[in-house]
């Protein structure tokens, strides 16, 4: 979900078939995911004309810091995530 | 006098101790891996054993001799507690009862006995060792840093030893400044992970 998130962040705003490539994930485990993220407000859903991006809420912003705060941590450790 | 900066060494290591167990806390309440629980609670029992021998060491008079003692005394137990909780995390291994069970009887069989520092010395090593593989992998500067800290901490505990039987408050000294150091880094890895 991590990873959904770093997608849809490193390009302001992203297109489900993006996402679907960006984080390596199926069909089915990427619509479970998006409606998992949508739900705990961490992205919006943005209808366009022929098309849906979705977007990183401040919420989801902060999730992503405070992720590359943990992996970097771990890192130290040398715990892998 | 000497022990009471002694003392002050101890305390702000603890204090450093409890700063990073609370940033693996939040690291652990946030994805839920437990290797982040077992580093919490590895940090907060060196914390708060290191903070209580400061402590005793700051207020030390021939009055709060027996506290001294009793805090000495806790400090070497949480010590080797959290030590053998570190291990355990580094062997990604689940903490199991079972697991603690042995290291408290390992405890009541060495905690009189001055070996206490070798046995810190064994698990530290392995400690050391693991972030070591790790460093050789990625060479990440946060890792290096992890890395001399830990290395520091061991030195602190071979400088212990030399202190038992060489009867010079240098080594002693030079024991608690080399685990000062080892805590000031891992502060230093904190400032620099935000």
């Amino acid at each position: 979900m991590v990873d959904i998130l770093r997608v849809i962040h490193e390009r302001g705003k992203a297109r489900p078939t993006h996402i679907l490539y960006g984080a390596n994930l199926s069909h089915d485990r990427l619509k479970k995911y998006l409606k998992e993220l949508e739900t705990n407000g961490l992205i919006v859903k943005e209808n366009m004309r022929n098309y849906v991006v979705y977007r990183l809420t401040s919420k989801g912003y902060k999730l992503l810091k405070e992720y590359d705060k943990i992996r970097k941590f771990a890192e130290a450790f040398g715990i892998e995530l | 006098m000497v022990y009471r900066y002694l003392g002050l060494a101890d305390l702000t290591s603890g204090i450093i101790a409890l700063v990073v167990s609370f940033f693996a806390y939040k690291c652990y309440t946030t994805i839920n891996d437990r290797r982040f629980l077992l580093l919490e609670l590895s940090f907060l029992v060196m914390g708060l054993g290191m903070g209580m021998r400061g402590f005793s060491l700051i207020i030390a008079s021939k009055r709060t001799l027996h506290i001294l003692m009793t805090c000495i005394l806790i400090e070497a137990i949480a010590r080797i507690v959290s030590y053998i909780i570190l291990a355990v995390a580094y062997t990604m291994q689940l903490m199991s009862s079972r697991t603690m069970l042995i290291g408290i009887y390992l405890l009541r069989i060495f905690i009189l006995d001055p070996i206490v520092d070798t046995i810190a010395i064994f698990l530290l090593s392995y400690v050391v060792f693991n972030i070591g593989m790790t460093l050789f992998k990625g060479r990440s500067k946060l890792t290096l840093i992890v890395f001399i800290a830990f290395f520091l901490l061991t030195l602190s505990h071979m400088f212990s030893i030399i202190g038992h039987y060489i009867p010079s408050l240098f080594y002693v000294t030079l024991s608690y400044l080399t685990q000062l150091s080892s805590f000031i880094l891992l502060l230093i890895m904190l400032l620099r992970v935000g």
